[in-house]
């Protein structure tokens, strides 16, 4: 059963760097705005911390920091 | 590809192995003794060519794999895959994790015909060489020499023939194979030495790649300098910065 969530003005579907910078940028107009975000939490520290993160085989090869595709998939969303 | 003698190929492959495997060493504490030092002090360096510590590959796999990534990425004025440690990188990463399928989607539904999908078989990479390595050498046993005996032409040919597509190695097209067998090839010889590969880090030093550096905190108000030292690699354990020489490193705390 899909749960109905309250009407907002604005959706930001992924809550990355790009809608994170642009929600803030929203944030004196009032509107009402909700993120969704299914990854999960990265800080700078320890997830992006030198010299790990420059291990390439790791995280551009094999996508260490994107959805773990073998148990969770693209949700299926009706608009 | 440059031109490598039958000589040569055996020298580093086969025989380097199988030498090391029958002849006994002495005095073998002190071998041992020293084996387990180097490993104390450089934890980037795996096994001497030939003598990798196959836990994945069988051993008509590992000479098929050793005589394929030699051909692959050969030796010449450079170090080529086998001094890189290929084999043994190929054979961690496939005895691993990785290898068994962690993180990749397996559940279908699978269209191996439509071009654009990428990798549409069932197979997980571990699988996926078990399977063509097992049909290459079982075909290639009924018609002639073994690949790891042929001629570095011949190799190369049937490679070529592997990369064209259309031979079915029980089940697993043999361009998907090929693909995914130079792919690892190319990330045993340029990836981490962590991973068992790039030995020496000598794909780096070919590239003159600095490698894992945490940072160049001390370099960058230093313009016009080349840089030149040694590439690092994440076992090397460096720290996130380097410390300014002026500040003491303890604790005032303790």
């Amino acid at each position: 059963m899909p749960t109905v969530l309250k009407e907002v003005d604005v959706v930001f579907v992924g809550f990355g760097w790009g809608s994170s910078i642009l929600a803030k940028e929203l944030i004196n107009t009032g509107l009402k705005m909700v993120g969704l975000e299914r990854g999960f939490p990265r800080f700078t520290s320890p997830d992006f911390q030198s010299p790990e993160i420059h291990d390439e085989l790791r995280f551009a090869v094999r996508k260490a920091m994107m959805q773990d595709t073998s148990v969770r998939r693209l949700p299926c969303v009706i608009l | 590809m440059s031109a490598i003698s039958r000589r040569e190929l055996l020298a580093k492959v086969g025989l380097a192995g199988l030498t090391a495997a029958v002849t006994p060493k002495a005095p073998a504490e002190e071998t041992a003794h020293s084996e387990n030092e180097n490993r104390k002090t450089d934890r980037t360096q795996g096994s001497e060519p030939g003598e990798a510590n196959y836990v994945f590959f069988n051993r008509e796999e590992a000479q098929f794999i050793e005589a394929a990534v030699a051909r692959l990425i050969p030796t010449d004025q450079h170090a080529g895959a086998i001094e890189a440690g290929v084999p043994n990188y190929l054979d961690k990463q496939l005895a691993g994790a990785w290898g068994a399928g962690e993180r990749l989607y397996t559940s279908g539904p699978w269209e191996p015909t439509r071009p654009g999908l990428g990798y549409q078989l069932p197979l997980k990479p571990g699988e996926l060489f078990h399977t063509a390595i097992k049909a290459i050498n079982a075909e290639l046993n009924k018609s002639g020499p073994a690949f790891w005996e042929m001629s570095p032409d011949q190799q190369d040919e049937y490679l070529h023939k592997l990369d064209a597509g259309g031979v079915d190695l029980n089940g697993v097209p043999s361009e998907v194979f090929f693909d995914q067998l130079l792919g690892m090839t190319i990330e045993g010889f340029f990836s981490d030495p962590v991973y068992g590969g790039n030995k020496h880090m000598v794909g780096w030093k070919m590239i003159g790649f600095p490698g894992a550096y945490a940072t160049y905190f001390d370099l960058i108000d230093k313009h016009g300098i080349k840089f030149e030292r040694e590439p690092v690699s994440l076992g090397q354990g460096h720290g996130h910065f380097i410390p300014d020489p002026n500040i003491p490193a303890e604790s005032p705390h303790q």
